[in-house]
């Protein structure tokens, strides 16, 4: 039978590492996909991976064992995320088009398609992932949540120690400044149909 | 909560409807009146616009709006093209969101950061708990412990800080308190913080320039004293910051013994000296603590 969160962090507390490995192929799916939405490019989002778990590893005795581990990796993982786009602004070091040429990566599932229908998906998702890298940190890390991550408000609002109505507030705004890059899109799928 | 409009405000103070002679009992009925009875272009735009105030949640469907509520703004979307266009965009855009899926991971990160694990950390064990002292954590290296605990409370120092630094940056401040469980402290802002060293001067001005002020001071220094080194014993359970922590408190216990002692020997005008001087401290003190946070915390 399959060990539940809570016991392999007791395992990993009483100095099993193996048992933090078993959470490690768990979870860092969804951690590297957070980051990847977050930060825009494949290296970065496997530093981040690496990071979240390192960090979690050394901070896992002040984890509260009813709470949900993913959500605190969450917590982690997106804190370390805005940390890291902060410094990049400070620097000034990556420029926002340097960051969208890297955000290029094709879909796993593209390719499984007709190649027309691929290339036009592929387009789609470029310009709809660029989208999200061009919304301020604190719109991006909802929206990627919520619907890329599949996390509800409730949980959205623990990870990010937010009231539920400022998450919701903050959705509401990401979406539309989407609604309003994604104009060229939408247009087209109209026109589409 | 943005159900406010429709749900809380009684119907004869909701704008818009001026116009009808007898309030209909409920908002429900308002807005299948409106749709009904063909009101003025002026009334529509209003309607339109507390309906567009109610879609955010409609879509989100997680039971901030009820059944009937919500039967009845579909009932409007079927009516009004404009509104069925702003909802039906939401919807793609969210649905655009959903269809990015995951992304591919190009490579399984585990055994790496099992191999970090075990060169950097080391395993965990009861006895060492969170915050190992840095050459248990790692000979020499980086000591990520503490330092995450730091980041991941949202309190690591801005500029680089030392190993030490951090570990004691993450302990002391308020939420690294509250984690461990000792003491709980609101989350104040900049304004809040001032205000509060404001009135904690003001006090101390006030203890010190009166008679009865410097009496009861003389008299309470003692349970002041005392109270330091009630806290400076509870920072002794946080490992590896415990003696710095304790040293401050034990200084500060010592600063109240100084002011004791001066207010005894030479009086209320020295001791009111001094302790101007420690307030100016604490307010210069707080207002760098306060800038620090309030920079880190801005954004998220």
């Amino acid at each position: 039978m399959e060990q539940t969160d809570a016991d392999l962090v007791r395992q990993t507390l009483c100095g099993d590492t193996a048992a933090y490995n078993a959470l490690v192929v768990r979870y860092q799916r969804q951690v590297y996909n957070l980051a990847y939405r977050m930060l825009g490019n494949a290296e970065d989002a496997g530093d981040l991976v690496q990071e979240t778990f390192l960090r979690a590893y050394g901070a896992l005795a002040s984890f509260r064992q009813d709470a949900s581990f993913l959500t605190w990796l969450y917590k982690i993982a997106s804190n370390l995320c805005i940390d890291q786009l902060r410094s990049r602004k400070a620097k000034g070091a990556l420029s926002l088009d340097v960051e969208r040429e890297e955000g290029r990566e094709p879909a796993a599932d593209a390719r499984q398609c007709a190649p027309e229908d691929a290339a036009i998906r592929d387009a789609v998702q470029e310009v709809v992932q660029r989208a999200i890298l061009n919304l301020p940190e604190k719109y991006r890390v909802v929206v990627v949540m919520r619907h890329l991550q599949d996390m509800s408000v409730e949980e959205i609002a623990r990870a990010l120690d937010l009231p539920t109505g400022t998450v919701k507030t903050h959705l509401f705004r990401a979406r539309e400044m989407l609604r309003g890059r994604l104009r060229s899109v939408l247009e087209v799928e109209t026109d589409g149909k | 909560m943005e159900n406010r409009h429709l749900e809380n405000t009684p119907p004869e103070e909701q704008p818009g409807w001026g116009a009808y002679a007898t309030p209909p009992p409920n908002p429900l009925g308002t807005a299948g009146n409106a749709l009904s009875g063909g009101p003025n272009k002026a009334e529509q735009m209003s309607l339109c616009d507390r309906v567009r105030d109610l879609l955010p949640a409609l879509l989100e469907n997680d039971g901030d709006i009820r059944p009937e509520m919500a039967a009845t703004l579909y009932g409007h979307l079927s009516a009004c093209p404009g509104c069925a266009q702003e909802f039906n965009e939401m919807q793609r855009v969210v649905a655009l969101l959903e269809s990015l899926g995951p992304a591919p991971m190009p490579a399984d990160y585990s055994d790496l950061i099992l191999r970090r694990i075990r060169t950097e950390i080391g395993p965990l064990t009861e006895r060492a708990g969170p915050f190992q002292s840095p050459s248990v954590a790692g000979n020499g290296q980086q000591p990520l412990p503490s330092a995450a605990a730091s980041s991941v409370f949202g309190e690591a120092a801005a500029t680089a800080p030392t190993e030490t630094e951090r570990a004691v940056a993450a302990a002391l401040s308020p939420s690294g308190l509250r984690e461990e469980g000792l003491v709980t402290l609101p989350n104040l802002r900049l304004w809040e913080r001032l205000t509060l060293t404001g009135i904690f001067s003001a006090l101390m001005a006030f203890l010190l320039s009166t008679a009865w002020g410097r009496e009861m001071l003389g008299s309470s220094l003692e349970s002041i004293q005392a109270w330091f080194g009630q806290i400076g014993e509870v920072l002794r359970r946080v490992p590896v910051v415990n003696w710095l922590a304790a040293a401050v408190f034990a200084a500060l216990a010592q600063a109240g013994d100084l002011l004791e002692e001066t207010y005894r020997s030479l009086g209320g005008t020295e001791t009111m000296h001094l302790g101007m001087e420690i307030a100016i401290l604490a307010t210069i003190g707080c207002f760098l603590v306060a800038r620090k946070r309030y920079g880190r915390m801005r954004g998220i």
